[in-house]
């Protein structure tokens, strides 16, 4: 069996993350998910003024700063529990969706199709239609991406100041000085981008899309009018099915949203459980539905880089001590592996509409007996669906609600508060603890620390090491199928990934895949 | 002004704190004590990648200023079209740096792409070094542009805008 090192080009600093991929018979028989980069992020805040998380914390990302800032700023109302006005609730939900939304299309067109132009594909019907939406700087779709996407941007730019890095999320609101005028441009910004979304990446309506209810009605919607099949979702489909994207990539099964997007009292939207946030919070597996309780969530660092504890700590608890001298044995990565009442579980646009409990998208799961990469992608196209119209619907309340945008002088206390919410690739937490006015503790869960863990005390592969298990690697030289399947949880880093042989462990060197 | 209504930009790129690549942020600090001409706009680029297509999009004329590697130091340069465009800048990443920017710049934004071009200097951000490629950068946002149309094939191509 041959050994080849493969490196799959991913946004964020590059090579901070390693995927080793042990390959036997063609196919993929273990995984190793190495987090290579240590931040510390959470060290920098121990010490500082509560506040100082604000300015810190989005920092840890580019893409999905505004997610940090809103959980950061949840965690500080949760300190003090203070109420947030109406209004700032809409405010802040306006920007986590922008962010949101313009990820998911640079994700789908920039990165994600982008494998679909991959010789790999040369000889599918499909490829020279692939080329020609997807071409790294050339295609059509991606073109457009790069165009929508920092337009929608504007929304937090205008609602927050700046975008990344805004620190305009405050205990008790936003600090934002907005009124009809900067709603005014939101409003252009918005249905500009709806109606990019509906004519090119849906070919319908939001609503139709919203109508579809299982898999014979995406059937028959993908026939249905040339302008469907013709929109990027369904080339998705098409492309998909032919070349089995539907059977790949189904990890352990265990799906986690710690539930976003709080809905203002009075606000005409409405949640899909009736509950008091758009995007609710569950658990969903194989054993079954269940309520989401974060005092469950616990880090494992057995097979980390970092001073040891055994068996998992809550993040209220934990602490990040970094410790490597080369000799660590099985220890292979920076990244904790957070696992839920020791379950290790997927985030991302997959587990909210799971959890949410889309028709469409549960129904295809159930057919195919578990996640995979065409589900777990098609969640994210379809999200907007869900988004959007709310977006509209918020903008239009703001500014009728008479309790302003912040509650001024609230006050910061000893204590510890919580922050969580759905940034661009899932669950996002802040856990806080303050002792004589400093920020004594603070703990950081990101999404793709979920996604992309290590094994845990118990050796359980993390979600995708585990989603990589089984998939076909048919040219060692050019295995696009393994950055498909890591591709589907859109990773907030750069990945290299490394192929070995399952019997000897060397590696040949790198492949940009 | 704002940015959306000046023609001529100097976009300063690079990280402040890191030796070696802080050239861009030490010209805009030297750049910025002083008055430019009207519709001008002096922009600290930082790392802000992708982003800049916003500080991009309406404007005629784009210099920005970077950090060179693999040319001889303390000298300031004009890239030539050819290098700035070189490499294999496809892939929407981190490491896609100011060749992918340029490219994007063809296709990301809402106007005409700008008429632009690249100066800096490698090695040490030494005083002399930082107001030489100041002044190269004045002299490049100088130029006129071309009235013929812009097209965005020109603008990878390698004639001088």
């Amino acid at each position: 069996m041959g050994v080849r090192t493969i490196e799959v080009p991913l946004n964020r600093v590059e090579g901070d993350l390693e995927i080793r991929v042990a390959v036997a018979d063609g196919r993929v028989v273990d995984a190793w998910s190495a987090g290579t980069m240590f931040r510390g992020f959470e060290r920098m805040l121990v010490g500082r003024a509560p506040m100082d998380g604000l300015v810190i914390t989005p920092r840890i990302c580019g893409m999905c700063s505004t997610g940090h800032l809103y959980t950061a700023a949840r965690a500080l109302d949760d300190l003090t529990g203070v109420a947030v006005p109406p209004d700032a609730v809409r405010v802040r939900n306006l920007a986590l969706m922008a962010e949101n939304l313009q990820s998911d299309i640079r994700h789908a067109f920039l990165l994600f199709a982008a494998d679909f132009a991959n010789a790999a594909y040369e000889r599918q019907p499909l490829y020279a239609e692939a080329v020609r939406r997807y071409a790294p700087l050339a295609g059509s779709a991606a073109a457009a991406a790069l165009r929508e996407s920092r337009k929608l941007l504007e929304i937090i730019a205008i609602l927050g100041g700046q975008w990344p890095h805004s620190s305009f999320m405050v205990p008790g609101g936003v600090a934002s000085v907005v009124g009809p005028i900067e709603y005014l441009q939101c409003r252009h910004v918005l249905t500009r981008f709806r109606n990019y979304y509906e004519s090119d990446v849906l070919g319908c309506s939001l609503e139709r899309i919203a109508s579809l209810r299982c898999a014979g009605d995406l059937d028959a919607w993908l026939d249905e009018e040339p302008a469907h099949r013709d929109s990027e979702l369904g080339f998705y489909v098409r492309f998909a099915r032919a070349t089995g994207l539907d059977g790949i990539g189904r990890g352990h099964g265990e799906l986690i949203s710690y539930g976003s997007l709080d809905i203002p009292e009075g606000s005409a939207v409405s949640a899909p459980d009736r509950g008091r946030q758009l995007v609710p919070a569950g658990i969903v597996g194989d054993g079954g539905a269940l309520p989401f309780d974060q005092r469950e969530i616990s880090e494992h660092i057995a097979h980390s880089w970092l001073v040891g504890y055994e068996g998992g700590m809550h993040p209220s608890t934990g602490v990040t001590e970094p410790y490597a001298t080369g000799a660590e044995g099985d220890r292979y990565s920076w990244c904790k592996a957070p696992r839920y009442a020791g379950r290790a579980a997927e985030v991302g646009p997959l587990a909210e509409a799971l959890v949410a409990g889309h028709p469409l998208v549960t129904d295809l799961v159930a057919r195919h007996g578990g996640p995979n990469v065409f589900v777990r992608h098609l969640a994210r196209l379809l999200r907007a669906a869900t988004l959007l119209p709310a977006m509209d619907t918020w903008l239009s309340e703001l500014g009728k609600d008479a309790g302003g945008l912040v509650v001024h002088d609230v006050k910061l206390r000893d204590g510890e508060g919580v922050g969580l919410g759905e940034a661009a690739r899932g669950a996002l937490g802040h856990w806080l603890r303050v002792e004589a006015g400093r920020i004594s503790r603070y703990q950081v869960i990101t999404p793709t620390a979920w996604n992309g863990s290590p094994r845990d005390a118990a050796d359980v592969r993390g979600p995708w090491e585990q989603a990589l298990c089984g998939t076909e690697v048919g040219d060692l030289d050019n295995p696009v199928a393994v950055g498909h399947v890591v591709r589907s949880f859109d990773p907030c880093l750069v990945c290299t990934v490394h192929a070995l042989d399952a019997g000897n462990g060397k590696s040949k060197g790198r492949l940009r895949i | 002004m704002n940015s959306a209504s000046a023609s001529v930009r100097i976009i300063c790129i690079g990280n402040r704190l890191v030796a070696g690549d802080d050239l861009g942020p030490c010209v805009y600090d030297w750049l910025a004590r002083y008055p430019l001409p009207e519709h001008w706009r002096l922009i600290d680029g930082g790392l802000q990648g992708l982003n800049l297509l916003g500080s991009v999009d309406g404007a005629r004329r784009v210099v920005f200023v970077d950090a060179l590697t693999g040319v001889a130091p303390s000298r300031a340069i004009r890239v030539s079209r050819k290098r700035a465009l070189g490499g294999d800048p496809r892939h929407f990443d981190h490491g896609a740096g100011l060749s992918y920017l340029l490219r994007a710049m063809a296709v990301g934004c809402d106007e005409p792409p700008p008429a632009w071009s690249v100066v800096g200097a490698a090695g040490p951000a030494a005083a002399a070094v930082v107001q030489a490629v100041a002044a190269l950068a004045l002299s490049e946002a100088a130029r006129p542009v071309r009235r013929c149309r812009r097209t965005a094939a020109r603008n990878l191509s390698n004639t001088p805008g």
